[in-house]
């Protein structure tokens, strides 16, 4: 059924044009090098660039029979990092394109000129098979050296393309003074562009028919710990083609809510055929609360039905060929679904069962943070399900005040809304998955829709509870069991990081996990619980023996208590910040450790590390430390938490807090107490 | 007895059904019924047969047919489902690939022609005509399943000569070679990682075989899986040598060497370009060292550009003209070699191409002279005796040799490679040539030398400045790692580097400078950590003197070995001092600790004076391989250092 809904979608908005293309007089020939792009000592974007872009152009041109691309770039090379990076040049392409007109040469300081010779260019069927070819043009740059000018063009050229849905990317992981694309449109349609991470200047009118648009000193994209998704931080540019003059986002949102709910036969799935019906009352048996219908609906389709998407008893090959179901129906009869089918049951059986529900669509934060600003349906996926009840169950609930958007009215459908994703054996009942929270929604009901913008789940939802009941011997060795329950996103994570590997690889992930804190630590005796249970939280359970945990002096044992953070570092380690920090969920850490004292040693010490927290209560970190009455036995505990109110997304000017912020918890958790022998 | 039969018939009769239905060859059905051992729950695959027959005919082809089982064990091991047939585009064929899968629940597939994918070999290659056909059965496998293949493919071998590894690091249950050549051909072997084994022989067809392999697993340290699983390496010849044609017959490696020179020799083409860059580059340089220096830093610097065209031809030991190069700007290892020859010829320096296996010193063996044990080229330049370098070696018949690797863009002259130290390598020099042994560089010329002046404050606080000077194969690392990433990326992972000693250290000021002529790269860092010492009760001041780490990533964590232990030869010193804050007394300092051991040495001192705290440690490892029966004593001198490096030192407030 996913297939057949992609496909029915995929008609709604997908626009194939075929017209002529043009040959541009003029585009086959090397623009003039000045005399400062030849003499250039250091880069001008960015001080430390090993290679800068001078220009870097990319001219669409969707007025024909097809797309054809032509790409020219200007690079001065500064660096030998820079002089590797460019000194060969691969241009794959699939069989449906054409790679054409290709030219390279290096412009050295001294002037003189080495032009690529075209046998120096290979063709190479990088791989074939049935139904896939990707072929690439390559070549190696001859004189490419510290200081020289080098430029290359080629032109792609897709038969049966356009320019509709394309991403005209403006930032790259070099630095560019001048880049520009120029387009050339379908006459057939109007285009439209949405801009991301940089002005939206929009497309200005050119010559020969094309539109422009021009960012100028571009840094090159970077990689940092805790980032925003890429999508959110490089300046690019989204086409789109329609036939409406002017898109308005509530406008185009109004009308795309209908063809969601078209594409995904979303009134099929609300409206409960007469074998559905006829299945409820044994699935939902004696309960008449709300809450217990709900349960018991949810736990028959986790339980019941089979998910193919997620059943690890069968390959790859075997669930491509297992038929799509045709409706809810469908599902409950076969007793097997994919992933959206199972939702879709679940949201049936909930209408059969008397409930108001709506089939949730949602951004993908984990791409790009989402809002109805984006007025385009490819940022958009079905997340799972919502209903309303009186007494929500789950963590992830619409506030009381919240206004929704109707069909461009404001009005208030009820507060009490939970959310199931039932198709996902990983996501706990009344959540949706991190990735799906804190951003613009829409809600689909069969006769109308409305938008909301999604809650975040509370940091305590979020938790690590981790245990540990420890001896340490009078050589430092410390022993002991470990405990650690994972539940919320972290539970999702886990289970989600862990279902696919065998039991053998589950185990060395957690091997390999613990030491690379501690590479001292021998680890046996295994447990891991609740991997594919959605109900529970994913457990660890092991055995731990790390010899010279603590070290010994003279006269004195040093040990660092909090087992659960040795050899932990602060990820944020650089002084300097380029993006915004963003963690993916607020989460929390509850640890609770027991270490039996050596005899022969008493604590000289056991301060306490002070509370660190901030006034609004993002964040806090608290200790409380103590022995007990025969002085044999420490016991440790430790209660941490990020992301309060919400709070997961800090602008860069923040840096240098959030960090300091980090260095302080580091340094906490790697608190020492001293042990002195009697 | 009744119940057997019937058993037995049934098995027959279900087997036959499927051969018929899917054309599941009888051998991988037989497989299938295989029991192997029990291994390790880590073991992902079990190989049931790996089984290569190579015929060779009259017109000098091979044609080679390989059958290969594989039972899935864990999850993980899908991987192992696969068919590869490796072929050269232009002389060589796969001329038949087929596969076939056996589930755990019995059922088949047979895998079609549409199920094959053919690709390059090396995607980073401009152009190369190795390519490879691929059936993947991975998404298909589950835990149980068996997976066979058979591929049939043919070519033109350059030399009489091919290898026989009877296993990868899968435990293999069943391998053999067969070689079946015309009348009047014999061959013989010699055998690697194994007693030596004798072929079964009938009339002239010779097959190797060996059973019941155990799994190579991988560990930190180890020799590659090359040297640990059991190989062969097999000549065939005409007992009569006139009929072996044009193909090169190897008695020793002299025969190598001639053969190798006639395909280098010409290619040193002195143009007029060639005499005059070279000119150029030497026009300052005075000594022989100089001159040599200033040519290898400009072919150092060339781009690394592969394109592999006639392999097949023989192609892949023949470098491109020194003149062609030099116009190109670009090569691969042979071409920068025989530039580099070219040049110094210009000098009337004499020099020779040698050919190595880069990345495991002990692979190449002696007692088979091939030129297929050998993988990357570099050169070995005669040099007078007044010229003095880590990487010379003296040669009988050629005298000293300066050995580089042009190819290496951070190892400079007079050091060399640590994966090429000690390995055997052909000097291409014809009669005079022949298989020499590389030098060995000593720990002491890849000193990393610390040191590190630094102000410790009553609340813990420290701040300072590290100055490190790395040597040799130190220097390469710390050369590699300046010049492959960006300022950024190096300043980053200096800062990760030092707040992995010291929480929320920060980094000032960070200088690097290369020196070229002695192989030696200098880093400087001004740090500060807040806090870096615990101040506990407002008496006692605990901190640990090893503030940074050494460097060397080498951990032994597994309580067991299978397989030895290979040592790099490197070297560490480190002093820190330490200005300690006033009012503040020393209370208790780690014990010393002084270790020797046949595979390095280290040693740690702690001492106080004029409120000075100075903590030195030194590392010594010498370029060894360790047994395994040994493995203890490398964990526990491992583990000593890592306590003594984690130790603390307690200031008491008076």
């Amino acid at each position: 059924m996913f297939n057949k809904k992609i496909n029915n979608f995929y008609f709604l908005f997908t626009f194939l044009i075929i017209l002529s293309v043009n040959i541009f007089a003029g585009d086959n020939d090397w623009r003039p090098v000045t005399p400062e792009e030849l003499s250039m000592k250091t880069p001008k974007v960015e001080a430390d660039a090993d290679a800068e872009a001078i220009f870097w152009e990319v001219k669409v041109d969707d007025s024909g029979e097809g797309l054809s691309l032509r790409h020219y770039i200007r690079v001065k090379i500064f660096t030998e990092r820079g002089r590797e990076k460019f000194s060969k040049i691969d241009i794959p392409f699939r069989k449906e394109y054409k790679v054409k007109d290709i030219a390279a040469r290096v412009l050295k300081t001294n002037g003189s000129i080495i032009e690529l010779k075209k046998e120096d260019i290979f063709d190479r069927d990088i791989i074939k098979g049935e139904g896939i070819k990707i072929k690439a043009k390559s070549f190696a740059v001859a004189g490419i050296e510290t200081g020289v000018i080098f430029e290359y063009r080629y032109r792609e050229v897709l038969d049966q393309g356009s320019a509709n849905n394309m991403r005209m990317i403006f930032q790259r992981d070099l630095p560019i003074q001048d880049m520009t694309y120029y387009l050339k449109p379908t006459d057939q349609y109007n285009s439209f562009t949405l801009s991301f991470n940089m002005k939206d200047v929009g497309l200005i009118k050119d010559k020969g028919g094309y539109y422009k648009a021009t960012m100028t000193n571009v840094p090159a994209t970077k990689e940092e710990p805790n980032m925003p998704p890429e999508d959110e931080v490089r300046a690019w540019t989204f086409i789109f083609y329609s036939l409406e003059k002017k898109v308005d986002s509530q406008k185009y949102w109004s009308n795309a809510g209908y063809q969601l709910v078209e594409a995904f036969e979303v009134k099929d799935a609300l409206k409960p055929s007469g074998d559905i019906k006829k299945a409820l009352p044994e699935i939902i048996g004696n309960a008449t609360e709300d809450n217990e219908k709900l349960k018991r609906i949810y736990e028959f389709c986790r339980t019941k039905l089979r998910n193919i998407t997620y059943d690890t008893t069968i390959t790859d090959e075997e669930r491509s060929k297992i038929k799509s179901n045709s409706s809810p129906t469908d599902t409950l009869k076969k007793q097997q679904g994919r992933s959206l089918e199972i939702n879709d049951v679940f949201a049936s059986l909930a209408v059969a069962a008397g409930f108001d529900v709506r089939l949730v669509f949602a951004g993908d934060r984990s791409e790009i943070f989402f809002t109805a600003k984006h007025a385009h349906y490819s940022f958009v996926h079905p997340a799972g399900v919502a209903v309303r009840t009186k007494n929500p169950l789950g963590d992830l609930k619409l506030g009381k005040d919240f206004e929704i958007l109707l069909n461009g009215k404001n009005i208030s459908i009820g507060s009490e809304w939970q959310f199931f994703k039932p198709g996902n054996p990983f996501v706990e009942p009344g959540n949706l998955a991190w990735y799906e929270e804190n951003q613009t929604a829409f809600l689909l009901g069969a006769k109308d829709y409305v938008t909301t913008k999604l809650p975040l789940m509370n940091y305590d939802k979020s938790k690590a509870k981790r245990t540990g009941k420890f001896k340490l011997l009078e050589d430092g060795t410390l022993e002991g069991d470990v405990k650690i329950e994972y539940s919320g996103h972290f539970g999702n994570q886990y289970k989600t990081n862990n279902y696919e590997d065998s039991q053998t690889k589950q185990e060395e992930t957690l091997k390999t996990a613990v030491k690379e804190r501690i590479s001292a630590a021998e680890i046996s005796n295994i447990s891991i619980e609740n991997i594919k249970d959605s109900t529970k939280p994913f457990v660890y359970n092991y055995k731990v023996k790390i010899p010279n945990y603590a070290q010994k002096t003279g006269k004195r044992l040093f040990l660092q208590p909090g087992y659960f953070e040795y050899g932990e570092s602060n990820e944020f380690s650089s002084a300097k910040r380029t993006y915004d920090i963003y963690f993916n969920f607020p989460w929390s850490e509850e640890d609770e450790i027991s270490i039996a004292l050596p005899k022969g040693y008493t604590l000289d010490n056991a301060d306490s590390p002070a509370t660190i927290a901030d006034p609004d209560k993002i964040t806090s970190l608290e200790f409380n430390i103590g022995v007990t009455k025969e002085q044999n036995l420490l016991v440790y505990k430790r209660k941490f938490h990020f992301g309060g109110g919400g709070n997961i997304f800090f602008r860069k000017e923040l840096y240098p807090q959030i960090k300091s912020m980090f260095d302080s918890f580091n340094k906490a958790d790697s608190h020492i107490i001293t042990l002195k022998q009697n | 007895m009744i119940s057997r039969i019937i058993c037995l018939t049934f098995t027959f009769f279900f087997t036959f059904s499927i051969c018929q239905a899917d054309d599941i060859p009888a051998w991988l059905f037989q497989d299938a019924g295989l029991k192997p051992p029990t291994y390790d729950k880590d073991v992902p695959a079990v190989a049931l047969r790996d089984e290569q027959t190579v015929n060779f005919g009259t017109d000098g082809k091979i044609v080679v047919t390989t059958n290969y089982s594989v039972r899935i064990l864990l999850r993980e091991g899908k991987g192992y489902a696969a068919a590869y047939a490796p072929y050269l585009a232009t002389t060589g064929k796969v001329s038949e690939i087929r596969a076939w899968l056996i589930k755990s629940n019995g059922t088949t597939k047979k895998y079609e022609k549409d199920s094959i994918i053919d690709r390059v070999s090396d995607t980073d290659d401009v152009y190369n005509e190795s390519r490879v056909k691929i059936i993947d059965g991975s998404s298909e496998a589950d835990e149980g399943s068996v997976f066979g293949y058979q591929i049939v493919s043919e070519e033109r071998p350059l030399f009489y000569q091919d290898m026989w590894a009877f296993q990868e690091r899968l435990p293999t249950l069943y391998s053999r070679y067969t070689l079946n050549l015309p009348t009047g051909w014999k061959a013989s072997n010699v055998t690697f990682n194994h007693e030596n084994l004798s072929p079964q022989v009938n009339g002239t067809s010779y097959t190797w075989e060996l059973r019941n392999l155990a799994p190579i697993p991988p560990e930190a340290a180890s020799p590659s899986v090359r040297n640990l699983a059991p190989r062969i390496a097999i000549n065939y010849f005409p007992e009569n040598s006139a009929k072996a044609g044009s193909n090169q017959v190897f008695a020793n490696w002299q025969d190598v060497s001639r053969w190798a020179t006639q395909l280098y020799d010409p290619q040193v083409i002195i143009d007029d370009a060639v005499a005059l860059k070279t000119r150029e580059l030497t026009a300052n340089a005075e000594t022989e060292l100089d001159k040599i220096r200033a040519i290898s830093r400009y072919v150092q610097n060339l781009q690394y550009i592969s394109i592999d065209i006639g392999v097949g031809y023989g192609n892949g030991y023949k470098p491109r003209s020194s003149s062609l190069v030099l116009s190109r700007g670009y090569g691969d290892c042979k071409d920068k070699a025989n530039l580099m020859r070219a040049m110094l010829k210009v000098l009337k320096i004499e020099a020779y191409p040698i050919i190595i296996f880069s990345g495991d010193p002990t692979y190449t063996r002696e007692n088979w002279a091939s030129p297929r044990q050998f993988n990357h080229c570099i050169i070995a330049i005669k040099i007078s005796d007044s010229t003095k370098a880590n990487s010379i070696i003296t040669d009988a018949k050629l005298g000293r040799l300066l050995i580089f690797d042009a190819t290496d863009a951070y190892t400079q002259l007079g050091d060399f490679p640590d994966h090429e130290q000690g390995s055997m390598a052909l000097i291409i020099a014809g009669d005079n040539g022949g298989l020499v042994k590389m030098p060995i560089t000593s720990p002491e010329s890849n000193l990393l030398d610390r040191k590190i002046d630094v102000t410790l404050t009553a609340d813990g606080g420290i701040s300072g400045l590290i100055k490190e000077t790395a040597f040799g194969q130190t220097s390469a690392s710390f050369r590699r790692e300046v010049r492959v990433m960006s300022a950024d990326d190096y300043n980053k992972m200096i800062e990760g580097w030092l707040t992995n000693g010291a929480t929320g250290a920060k980094a000032g000021k960070i200088n690097t400078k290369d020196n070229n002529i002695e192989s030696k790269f200098n880093l400087d860092i001004e740090f500060s950590a807040p806090r870096y010492g615990q101040l506990m009760q407002g008496r006692l001041l605990v901190f640990k003197p090893a503030i940074v780490g050494r460097r060397d990533s080498l951990r032994f964590t597994e309580p067991t070995r299978k397989h030895p232990i290979l040592f790099d030869s490197t070297s560490f010193s480190e002093t820190v001092s330490f200005n300690l804050p006033v009012g503040f007394i020393v209370d208790e300092m780690p014990d010393a600790l002084n270790m020797s051991t046949d595979f390095g040495k280290y040693s740690s001192s702690y001492a106080v004076k004029d409120n000075k705290l100075v903590f030195t440690r030194s590392f010594t490892l010498n370029q060894v391989s360790v047994m395994p029966d040994k493995y203890e004593s490398v964990r526990d001198f491992y583990k000593k250092i890592l306590n003594a490096e984690q130790s603390p030192v307690v200031l008491l407030k008076k």
